[in-house]
């Protein structure tokens, strides 16, 4: 795994309580034989609260771009992006 | 490292920009680009990922040694339309690391800015009802209408799967609007996505949905 998704993983569970949301990477950054100019991450989470203290967390992570999608549970069912985007959880 | 910096050497990466063949800085915030095909491009660049005002542009102009032909800021920052105006006024170009590419290609720099918003920008131009555009945020356009139509608020918003946090996202950075432009024509907003849209009294549109919407009152 790329070291911007390990630092991304370390601090997310740095710094929510345990279980309150899933992360995970998908696009041209979880392909090992690319350069990406950027990171997609897919967070799932229930509390409406996280996704703009996660979006300041990620600030604190450098100058890559980092893309943030925030689904519901609900909604990644309804649009099964999981599976159609090959989401790793990390 | 500064942004500057950290842009310096990104630029010199040449798996990931095969169009540079050398970026050194210039004075305090700007970046001289050569490119492949022998333009020199100079970028300014402003080290914040949240709004930008007016006055960080002319700071940046001011400040540099020779005059930027494209200002960019960090990922995630939002342009005000004050400061896409200055920019454009001044005959530059304005964005992210992904729009300094564009430079390499025209001296048009005015004419730059992300290529979702460009599509928009002319679209909407050549629109019969369409009067003119007032540039709020990098995202959002007032479009005012001719026959006497009210004006229309858009905020674009470029995902696949539009999800309610998404909007709701939107409107705590940009403020009520009258209605979503999907810019990715592929997939669908979620039902929150609808549902927190309509908590302000608008809707979401594909591009099609728009031009259509826009013949209405």
């Amino acid at each position: 795994m790329r070291s911007e998704i390990i630092a991304i993983a370390d601090l997310l569970r740095k710094e929510l309580p345990l279980g309150q949301i899933k992360a995970y990477s998908f696009g041209s950054a979880t392909r090992e034989d690319e350069n990406p100019n950027d990171v997609d991450i897919l967070i799932t989470y229930n509390d409406t609260s996280l996704p703009e203290k996660i979006r300041a967390l990620m600030k604190s992570l450098g100058y890559l771009p980092i893309h943030l999608i925030f689904l519901t549970p609900e909604e990644e069912i309804e649009t099964n992006f999981i599976a159609a985007q090959n989401c790793v959880l990390i | 490292m500064s942004y500057r910096d950290w842009m310096v050497a990104d630029l010199n990466d040449h798996t990931k920009h095969l169009e540079v063949e050398k970026a050194t800085a210039l004075g305090e915030v700007s970046i001289k680009v050569q490119a492949k095909n022998d333009k020199t491009v100079i970028v300014g660049t402003i080290d914040n990922g949240g709004k930008i005002t007016v006055g960080e542009v002319i700071a940046v102009y001011n400040s540099n040694p020779q005059k930027p032909n494209i200002v960019v800021a960090r990922s995630g920052a939002v342009w005000t339309g004050a400061a896409i105006e200055y920019a454009r006024g001044q005959d530059m170009g304005w964005g992210a690391m992904g729009e300094i590419s564009y430079a390499f290609d025209t001296n048009d720099y005015p004419s730059i800015q992300k290529k979702e918003y460009k599509f928009v920008e002319e679209g909407l131009l050549k629109h019969s009802n369409v009067l003119r555009l007032e540039r709020l945020y990098d995202r959002v356009f007032r479009i005012h209408r001719k026959s006497g139509l009210t004006t229309f608020t858009i905020t674009l918003i470029n995902s696949y799967e539009t999800s309610g946090e998404e909007v709701r996202h939107a409107i705590a950075t940009y403020g009520n609007f009258d209605g979503i432009l999907k810019t990715n024509p592929n997939g669908n907003p979620t039902g929150k996505a609808y549902g927190a849209a309509a908590e302000i009294n608008a809707d979401i549109y594909k591009w099609g949905e728009l031009l259509g919407r826009l013949n209405k009152r």
